[in-house]
């Protein structure tokens, strides 16, 4: 009798524990995959815009869309984070099509009246099928829980024709994944605003990129780095670069600048251009103040004496002026509008 | 039972680790894409201050335009048909920007009071009333150079023209 009542308290302790582990597993398991679906919508817009043919082929993805009207000017107004990789064919030349770009693209297709999941959305299915799977084989139904859920889920990936990848080109694109075609990733290939500053683009932050510490707007059609020109004496390169970074074409002008600003920041054009500016670096966009006396220990750079991305890709005044203007609006958005970064401009 | 009942735990905390991993991941991108400025704090330093009443009196002046008198106007009209620098000396230079539409004079002295005295009589010279200098607007900055000059001085830099 005693035995008979040990085991039956050892399976009701054990089922206990099972109930109470399997109820710790889906309370944790649960809100994790509810946030990652919820992230799953929020970042997959962008990632079909990483794919966009503006950005990434020049137009010239033989699979995607149209282009977009501003790109034939080398001024993009889109604002997809990844327009700084744009540099892969400014010659119009038909890219490379990396093979993970169509895999996505068509799996998109494919299941797009089915599901409308992207191959990461399956994963998570997957998973879901998993735990309840798991939790079928812990409750006693092992065996009688048919797999094919999980085989079935796992085909589309697993059986997919490697004969049908396109073939993979000599001259890549950038690479589609959003996470690498931030802003931040791609400094070099930002269009500036620089070299065309009466048509710049909106404060869109991606369209800020600097150019880092090269100086010269980079990646802009007609883009001149950062050299040794003094302007005929209009500038003392006493900077710690020793170069002109901030106007190196010598076609800095007052009246240029205010256009620029109140293309990209209309609300706060005379702002920007009568109380930052002035108070900042007095016109000078060569300007850059002794490290020893800046907050930044990078120093304080250009027009709008901004940092050497201490704070961002946008924090960047080491850069042509055009670039300047366009970075610091950029900043300012991010902060909200709220001019906390300039001093100048702080009540 | 009990190894079958380890290899389930295993497989359930192997899935746990999976998704907790992939949600940091996801995390840590959306960081990045969001490009969240760490440091809000202003980086610069400027060498002088320019006061803020004066600075926001001269936003109001640029964004409302108060109307000038004919005879400022005349003035105006006449004196932007010329062009830059429209008066310069060793220090001071005054020009007109048409884009915004008003008068820029850079000083290059210390002496910021003598200069603007110096400036306003030029514009009374070209025909404008003190009210007229006010309402152009004409902005006043500082050299570069005099600016750091003037670092450590306890001063508020006054943009508008005297009187104003």
């Amino acid at each position: 009798m005693r035995r008979k009542k040990r085991a039956v308290k050892k399976r009701s302790q054990s089922s206990k524990l099972k109930i109470i582990i399997i109820s710790i597993v889906l309370f944790l398991s649960l809100p994790l995959t509810l946030y990652l679906t919820q992230n799953e919508q929020r970042i997959a817009p962008r990632a079909q815009t990483a794919i966009s043919p503006t950005f990434f082929c020049a137009g010239n993805c033989p699979t995607l869309g149209a282009e977009p009207s501003g790109s034939g000017t080398g001024i993009s107004r889109s604002p997809s984070p990844s327009s700084g990789a744009g540099q892969g064919n400014v010659n119009g030349e038909p890219c490379a099509t990396d093979a993970s770009i169509e895999d996505n693209a068509s799996e998109n297709k494919k299941h797009a009246n089915k599901s409308g999941e992207n191959s990461e959305n399956g994963l998570i299915a997957k998973l879901l099928d998993l735990i309840k799977q798991l939790i079928a084989v812990i409750t006693g139904n092992e065996g009688n829980q048919p797999r094919s859920s999980i085989q079935k889920n796992d085909k589309p990936k697993s059986d997919k024709p490697k004969k049908d990848e396109p073939k993979k080109k000599n001259k890549p694109c950038p690479s589609p994944k959003p996470s690498k075609a931030q802003p931040s990733k791609s400094p070099s290939t930002a269009p500036s605003p620089s070299s065309a500053p009466s048509s710049a683009p909106s404060s869109s932050p991606s369209q800020a990129a600097p150019s880092g510490s090269a100086g010269g707007p980079s990646g802009a059609p007609g883009a001149v780095a950062a050299n040794d020109n003094t302007c005929s004496g209009k500038y003392k390169l006493t900077n710690p670069m020793g170069k002109n970074f901030g106007d190196p074409s010598c076609d800095f002008d007052k009246n240029k600048l205010f256009e620029q600003l109140k293309q990209i920041d209309a609300a706060n054009a005379s702002k920007w251009f009568n109380q930052v500016i002035p108070c900042e670096s007095s016109f000078n966009p060569n300007a850059v103040q002794n490290p020893a006396v800046a907050v930044d220990k990078a120093g304080a750079w250009g027009l709008f004496q901004m940092g050497r991305g201490k704070n961002g890709p946008l924090d960047h005044g080491d850069v042509a002026w055009g670039q300047q203007a366009a970075n610091a609006v950029g900043y300012n958005a991010k902060l909200g509008g709220s001019f906390k970064y300039w001093a100048c401009a702080r009540k | 039972m009990q190894t079958k009942y380890k290899i389930l735990l295993g497989i359930l905390g192997f899935v746990l680790l999976f998704v907790i991993g992939l949600s940091f991941q996801k995390l840590i991108l959306e960081r990045g894409a969001n490009d969240t400025p760490i440091n809000i704090v202003p980086q610069d330093n400027p060498p002088v201050l320019y006061n803020t009443e004066k600075s926001e009196k001269l936003e109001y002046i640029f964004q409302t335009r108060p109307t000038l008198s004919a005879d400022d106007k005349f003035a105006k009209d006449k004196l932007i048909q010329k062009s830059n620098p429209l008066y310069e000396t060793e220090e001071f230079y005054i020009e007109y920007l048409s884009a915004p539409d008003e008068f820029m004079v850079e000083i290059k002295s210390k002496e910021i009071g003598k200069v603007k005295e110096e400036v306003e009589t030029w514009f009374v010279d070209q025909g404008f009333s003190n009210d007229g200098i006010c309402k152009l607007p004409v902005v006043f900055y500082l050299n570069y150079e005099v600016a750091e000059s003037l670092r450590g001085v306890d001063m508020e830099f006054d943009p508008l023209p005297l009187g104003c």
